[in-house]
């Protein structure tokens, strides 16, 4: 009598589904509320730092020269501190993981948003323009 | 005069652990034998020391919760609403209800992934696969529920001085609590299983025995303690929402390794209980107050009962943002000495099911 309950989970393995999923191609969505990337609004940046202040794993550089906002996923713990510590609400939390193969190069793993004119180069005209010239030049 | 004659040999020392198929974490024990019977053990831990109690040092306060959440990977939630709560006490800040109902039901949730993660550990441990497959099978639904709610599967990163950071909203509960509906159902056909399976209890029953009053003598929490039959769970105290709901701790007074099980069976569902309960009573209203400033100079202490005992958090405070110490004293580590009792006497091929019994969490202890 003692054998029939694993006996039954053992019969139900043999004419149930895998539990598992065939990964690569059966994907399990994610929730909304799932953690899954930082991302950043960067035309409502102020490049303030108080990210990168709050970040438990260093993960976030912010250069207010250079105009400079970059995250690095791998270090990245997901733990929502910078998006409570943001004040203007630029950074939020999405859902989507990434993948190893996301992490395969460093353009995956390192993200970064850069503002071409820099308030620092003060020379009057708009951040589009000064853009260009710059490159033209 | 030969070497023959002068074979009488002493006892053997066995070398167990660090790297050992059963141990999940690095644990060494000196084993003493005589014949296959274990006379003496001496444990040694020191393999994955982190030094994050340091880090607190170096840390704002507001965002080492996220550090002390990584001291475990398991009671990970639990961690960092231990430290959340001693720094709540200084700050003399008060939680708003829904927050403390929230903490209350992440922290059963993990109790019950906990458990059903230990049971499939020690299935494991005496060569019950597909108890160990069927356990697992049904934690990844507990764990689903974990992400859905508050969006990490094991790190659930949701405790936050003064509250939580994530309302996971009525609705969202409530359809969680009905997709962990069958695994209640599948946890009582493996608690079949469990106790009345007659190979599980050969290997489980009589073994690495621990009488009431060396479980506490030798200081031993959670179900250990539990299972020796000393009536203590520091829920009782009445944490978070402990107070306002109704539930006794489950003991057992056998004192082995069938009795520990049996009083982690009997927490799951426990546990499942009061997650009804705390669904069905969870107020409406904000998850977090603001904390602003430093903290006041002090320091502060404070139990919580984790799935494997009672941990013990002391936060001193400076009056600068960074904190000037954090301990935690972990339940694997209270354990050791009564896990060491437990060994003696008990045949090598035994030690594998009494070190799981404890449920030993290295992360933990050595931090």
């Amino acid at each position: 009598m003692a054998f029939i309950p694993m006996t039954r989970t053992a019969l139900r393995n043999l004419f149930t589904k895998p539990a598992t999923r065939r990964y690569p191609f059966v994907v399990r969505p994610t929730y909304p509320t799932s953690r899954g990337r930082i991302l950043n609004d960067f035309p409502k940046c102020i490049l303030c730092s108080m990210c990168a202040k709050h970040c438990p794993a260093d993960a976030i550089v912010v250069d207010k020269a250079e105009g400079l906002w970059r995250i690095d996923r791998f270090a990245c713990v997901i733990c929502g501190a910078c998006i409570r510590a943001c004040p203007v609400k630029c950074l939020s939390m999405g859902n989507e993981r990434p993948t190893a193969l996301d992490f395969s190069d460093a353009a995956g793993r390192v993200h970064e948003h850069r503002r071409e004119a820099a308030p620092a180069a003060g020379n009057g005209s708009g951040a589009g323009p000064a853009g260009g010239a710059s490159a033209g030049a | 005069m030969s070497s023959h004659e002068k074979a009488a040999p002493g006892p053997t020392v066995i070398p167990f652990g660090p790297q050992h198929p059963v141990l999940p974490e690095p644990l060494h024990f000196d084993l003493t034998l005589e014949d296959e019977k274990v006379v003496g053990a001496i444990p040694q831990i020191g393999y994955i020391h982190r030094g994050l109690e340091l880090l607190v040092e170096k840390r704002d306060y507001l965002d080492y919760v996220h550090i002390a959440e990584r001291i475990c990977g398991i009671c990970s939630f639990m961690h960092g609403m231990g430290y959340c709560e001693a720094v709540e006490t200084i700050l003399g800040t008060q939680v708003p209800d829904r927050a403390r109902w929230l903490r209350t039901f992440w922290s059963e949730l993990e109790r019950v992934h906990s458990h059903l993660l230990w049971l499939g550990l020690a299935a494991d441990a005496f060569g019950f696969e597909n108890l160990f497959h069927a356990s697992w099978r049904a934690r990844e639904t507990v764990i689903d529920v974990a992400e859905e709610t508050s969006g990490g599967r094991v790190i659930f990163g949701s405790a936050i001085v003064g509250g939580v950071s994530r309302d996971p909203g009525d609705e969202t509960l409530r359809r969680c609590m009905k997709a962990i509906e069958p695994v209640r159902a599948e946890i009582l056909r493996l608690a079949q299983v469990w106790i009345g399976e007659p190979t599980v209890r050969h290997r489980l029953s009589g073994v690495g025995y621990v009488s009431k009053e060396m479980a506490y003598t030798l200081g031993a929490v959670g179900p250990m303690l539990r299972a020796s039959g000393v009536d203590y769970d520091a829920r009782a105290q009445g944490y978070e929402a402990y107070g306002e709901i109704e539930f006794k701790p489950v003991v057992e007074t056998a004192g082995d390794c069938m009795a520990r099980v049996l009083v982690r069976l009997g927490e799951i569902e426990q546990s499942f209980r009061i997650l009804d309960e705390v669904v069905a009573k969870m107020p409406a209203g904000p998850v977090s107050v603001p904390i602003k400033g430093m903290p006041p100079v002090g320091e502060s202490w404070i139990r919580l009962e984790q799935p494997r005992g009672e941990v013990l958090y002391f936060v001193r405070s400076n009056g600068t943002r960074q904190l000037e110490r954090f301990r935690v004293r972990t339940p694997t580590f209270a354990n050791i000495p009564a896990m060491v009792e437990a060994i003696k006497g008990v045949s090598l091929a035994d030690v594998p099911t009494v070190i799981l019994t404890i449920d030993p969490c290295i992360s933990c202890t050595e931090r």
